[in-house]
């Protein structure tokens, strides 16, 4: 089918609003991974328990602001990354790694049970209007999607701010190159990744209001972000935060753009494809270093 | 009496107490089978479902069951899964060995178990309505919500209606959504509609803007919508707001009050179709029971549930608790019942003969008729 300019531009642009907010769980998941270096599959759980947070705060229940609900799940989100760390990460410090990934199936099968008996297993959406467009151009926006956009943009330069400008980030960035030497070197590890925890559901939290804002919610959609999350930090390269906001950004744009041409059932198979393809040609990812390939895949 | 037979006298004695105390067999309820999505993207017709379901076994049982035996339903999820579903038919037929399985909601899973149900014996209760169903399953599976084929031609004829000779057809990629658009496209043609593209909506998906634009690309004057509440109140969310310009025609699934909720504004001016039969006393006399008992007005899928159970409790009765007996009797009550969701007069391959209101979706929410 032929594609025109204006339908490729509305294409791309809403592959920038997809991948915006899958950048925002990638930075997450690329932290813990940092930290601990196991694949977590609970990631994608971390994200949705927090915009159900958000959204029983909201519509559901004591009916604040989104904006006040938001905040308030993304702080709660933290303290719940950080007791999870705590009760279900640190007794395997020092375990083989299929130790915590199992424990983190376990953790993503129990938050989505729990939303699905305190919520509801059906579809919820946040109170956000449905409004046409806006017309920039050729492409329509609508403030949901400049919403999404512009919150994208605050969570990804204020995690930027941290690890650059912040003592935390400095030693989040040393425990993540090597624990060991910065143990050494008198950072407390243990509590550089509680807190790395904190901030990467903090950021999963934030990721979920986002997709919640843009789509809709549902209790067990978190497979589908952390697969997404994973398939982003790996194809930006093990290591990098900017190779995760890139590897995010061209799986949202190619899933919007591959479904234009083929078959929608392939949409969520899109994302492996690039993985595959993109290692195939660069093993370690866009902007990964060598040392980083062992541990793609199994956080060996 | 030494202390040990002592206790054995006294244990014996309670034993026995307790036996006398409990129900006599002809008291055990007769079971009836649950197979429905109580969880994931279809929980919301599940839920539907176990509350006409519930309603119809609260005022059975309270008038004294079947000849005084009460009824009871056990509720098994199949999230209308295909394989769920098949592990829920083993279950209820094998372990709580049931005759009859009510609430299946998808033309997916009828088909995907109905083979297996003949050979166990047990009939299905299906709102399933793809028109393959009849020529796959056998005689155990009643449909009891319709046929697609009668569907299809209905949207051509609001299509003709409207005057409206350029077409899209939106259709959920699975067996209802593809018997669906078959049937459209069909029924199109011989309408004089030019069907200018077949758009599939992948189940579960929660993103359709492109799907939107492949439509709104074609400049439509008609959408023939054929989708699930979940992933077609996303589709059209977005098609509002990618400015999609186009007359919409909504399956039965679009004819409730409750989409409302998951779609809002973006429903209105949606013309869809609704199958029940909500000027009938038998539905009046059902609607404020569920009022009554929920406190909220009903859902139009609950309405099917509940007539399965008055037709399971009649069939019971008349052909026995077996499941050939409930397949005899089934097919003899059909053509004289008229439950809440209409009469239930069945054809040669066990499809309820569908009749149909148009409705259309007017700002705040409200359903109204539109003469045909």
């Amino acid at each position: 089918m032929g594609l025109s300019t204006e339908v490729l531009l509305q294409l791309l642009f809403n592959g920038l609003i997809a991948g915006a907010t899958y950048a925002v769980a990638a930075v997450g998941y690329h932290m813990v991974y940092g930290a601990l270096k196991f694949v977590n599959f609970a990631h994608g759980s971390v994200a949705v328990f927090g915009a159900y947070i958000a959204w029983s705060f909201s519509v559901g229940f004591l009916h604040l602001g989104l904006v006040p609900a938001s905040i308030l799940a993304v702080a709660l989100t933290a303290g719940l990354g950080m007791f999870i760390e705590r009760v279900a990460y640190l007794p395997l410090r020092n375990a083989p790694k299929l130790a915590p990934m199992a424990t983190a199936m376990a953790i993503a099968l129990m938050l989505d049970a729990t939303i699905m008996m305190v919520i509801g297993s059906d579809i919820k959406r946040f109170d956000t209007p449905v409004l046409r467009g806006m017309q920039f151009g050729a492409i329509l926006v609508t403030p949901v999607q400049l919403a999404i956009l512009g919150m994208s943009i605050f969570f990804l330069v204020a995690v930027w701010l941290l690890l650059s400008l912040t003592r935390l980030g400095k030693a989040i960035r040393a425990v993540a190159d090597n624990q060991d030497l910065a143990q050494a070197c008198g950072i407390n590890s243990d509590r550089v990744i509680s807190a790395t925890f904190g901030i990467g559901s903090a950021l999963a939290a934030g990721a979920g209001v986002l997709i919640g804002m843009d789509v809709a919610l549902h209790p067990t959609m978190g497979f589908v972000i952390m697969v997404k999350s994973y398939a982003a930090v790996v194809l930006g390269g093990m290591g990098n935060v900017l190779g995760a906001v890139i590897g995010s950004l061209m799986i949202g744009l190619a899933e919007n753009l591959g479904v234009w041409v083929i078959p929608p059932v392939w949409k969520d198979a899109i994302a492996y494809g690039i993985l595959i393809i993109g290692l195939f040609i660069r093993p370690t990812g866009l902007f990964g270093k060598k040392e980083e390939i062992s541990a793609t895949v199994l956080g060996g | 009496m030494t202390k040990r037979s002592g206790i054995l006298t006294t244990v014996l004695v309670v034993l026995a107490m307790a036996l006398s105390a409990a129900p006599s067999r002809g008291a055990t309820p007769y079971k009836i089978g649950f197979s429905g999505p109580l969880t994931g993207d279809g929980a919301y017709y599940g839920e539907a479902s176990k509350e006409g379901i519930e309603l119809a076994v609260e005022e059975i049982n309270k008038a004294g069951g079947i000849k005084g035996v009460p009824i009871q339903v056990v509720y098994e999820d199949d999230r209308n899964n295909t394989a769920d579903a098949q592990t829920v038919l083993l279950k209820l037929a094998q372990i709580d060995k049931v005759p009859l399985i009510i609430g299946i909601n998808t033309s997916s899973v009828t088909m995907a178990t109905c083979k297996k149900a003949q050979e166990l014996g047990v009939v299905q209760y299906s709102i399933g309505s793809n028109p393959k169903i009849g020529q796959s399953c056998s005689d155990y599976s009643f449909l009891l919500q319709g046929n697609d084929l009668e569907q299809g031609l209905e949207f051509a004829k609001i299509g003709q209606s409207l005057k409206l000779d350029k077409a899209v057809v939106v259709y959920m990629n699975n067996d209802y959504g593809i018997g669906n658009k078959n049937a459209f496209v069909d029924s199109a043609k011989k309408a004089g509609i030019q069907v200018l593209a077949e758009v599939p909506l992948q189940p579960e998906g929660k993103d359709y803007r492109t799907e939107v634009l492949r439509v709104k690309s074609l400049n439509p004057s008609l959408v023939a919508f054929v989708a699930y509440g979940a992933e077609g109140s996303v589709f059209l969310r977005q098609a509002k707001e990618l400015g999609l310009q186009a007359a919409f025609v909504g399956d039965t699934n679009w004819g409730d009050d409750s989409m409302w909720k998951l779609a809002g504004d973006a429903l209105v001016g949606m013309i869809a179709l609704q199958a029940g039969a909500h000027t009938s006393p038998a539905y009046q006399k059902y609607a404020a029971a569920f009022r009554a008992k929920y406190k909220k007005d009903p859902s139009i899928w609950s309405e099917y549930f509940y007539d399965e159970i008055y037709l399971a409790a009649k069939a019971i009765e008349m052909g026995g608790y077996t499941g050939a007996g409930i397949k005899e009797a089934t097919k003899k009550i059909c053509a004289s019942f008229v439950g809440a969701s209409g009469p239930k007069q069945l054809d040669a391959r066990n499809y309820v003969r569908w009749s149909f209101d148009w409705v259309k979706w007017t700002a705040g929410g409200k359903l109204v008729p539109v003469s045909k």
